[in-house]
């Protein structure tokens, strides 16, 4: 009967390990679409969207993000309020269970400020995120035109 | 008998009074229907009008620019997003005419935000849109004066928890100028290209 007490105590507390493993967001978000609009010269500031995967059961936040190309990396939202066009930052992107989050121009986006470099159209450059859950994940971030949609 | 046949000098009155209506009306409907005189301006003169602003190579007018239809957008350079969005699709409508009609096209953008946009920022902003569209921008006060003849609403907000400092929220609408300096058209946000590349074509053949 004990050892039966233990293999049950033991295949649960693996399963409930298994599972914390597959809920870390790092490991269960993947990013899909990233792009970065390219900066004219002179230019300070860019935006960066992208796309945001939850695969789990879970709900998970993205809280903020960095680059090596930026000195201040932050997550921004804009809304169109009759016409008048606002822009502001958020503190974190909700991303529920199974959903998925589209950063596009005219909604969310990642604002890249003190550009370190020029963005040239063509190149790449990474952006970390971090969630809350304190894990972390980076993606490749093409640079297309200034004007690029998706 | 007769006295009775004869109509009374009262019963007239109905009838001159009809007469007297039509006549009004017959003016009213003449002063209508007089065809348009030739000078008079086409488009939307409410709003808009002349102004002088800095380009990266001195003060341009928009009189200055008579004959060409003048597109005008107002935003600011830092704006990630909007203004990117409104300044490309500008661009790729005017892409859509042909060469010809490109050429009697000049593109403004104009900066709501000169702390941060110099005349020489805005050159290369505007340039990496489109060539040949200007970026113009001023001092607040003819800034100020600018917006309000166009009733292009724009308010600087702090952003105290960014580093941005602060940003502006502002109204998106391409005003299309024709060739005789005025109004022809407003693009609304979220306008597509083929929309404001009709829009251009008729600004170009009204005016």
């Amino acid at each position: 009967m004990n050892t039966f007490k233990l293999i049950v105590t033991t295949l649960l507390l693996l399963l409930a390990g298994n599972a914390y493993a597959d809920t870390m967001a790092s490991q269960t978000v993947t990013i899909e679409n990233a792009f970065a609009r390219a900066a004219a010269p002179g230019m300070k500031m860019s935006g960066a969207f992208m796309t945001f995967v939850n695969h789990s059961a879970q709900e998970h936040f993205v809280v903020s993000a960095s680059s090596d190309v930026a000195k201040n990396v932050e997550l921004h939202m804009h809304v169109n309020e009759n016409g008048m066009m606002r822009m502001r930052r958020v503190a974190h992107f909700h991303l529920k269970p199974g959903q998925k989050k589209v950063l596009k121009p005219g909604g969310l986006h990642i604002m890249l400020m003190g550009l370190q470099q020029p963005l040239t159209e063509g190149t790449t450059f990474r952006i970390n995120i971090q969630f809350a859950d304190g894990s972390e994940t980076s993606v490749e971030v093409p640079v297309k035109s200034i004007s690029a949609m998706h | 008998m007769t006295e009775e046949s004869k109509p009374s000098r009262s019963s007239y009155w109905p009838l001159a009074a009809i007469a007297i209506g039509a006549l009004a009306l017959g003016i009213l409907a003449a002063s209508f229907l007089q065809p348009v005189e030739d000078e008079k301006p086409t488009g939307i003169t409410s709003i808009g009008g002349n102004f002088t602003l800095q380009s990266s190579n001195g003060p341009v007018s928009l009189s200055d620019l008579k004959g060409k239809v003048v597109p005008v957008y107002f935003g600011f350079a830092s704006c990630p997003d909007i203004c990117p969005t409104s300044l490309g699709l500008l661009a790729s409508a005017i892409r859509q005419l042909p060469q010809q009609q490109q050429q009697q096209i000049q593109p403004l953008f104009i900066s709501v935000d000169p702390q941060r946009d110099t005349p020489e920022i805005l050159a290369a902003y505007a340039n990496a849109f489109y060539p040949g569209m200007l970026g113009l921008t001023d001092k607040k006060e003819v800034i100020d004066d600018v917006t309000w003849k166009y009733r292009a609403l724009y308010k600087i907000v702090p952003m105290e928890d960014s580093a941005m400092g602060y940003t502006i929220d502002h109204s998106s609408i391409i005003y299309i100028i024709g060739r005789n300096g005025i109004i022809q058209s407003l693009a609304r946000h979220g306008t597509t290209p083929a929309e404001l590349a009709e829009q251009l074509q008729q600004a170009l053949e009204n005016t």
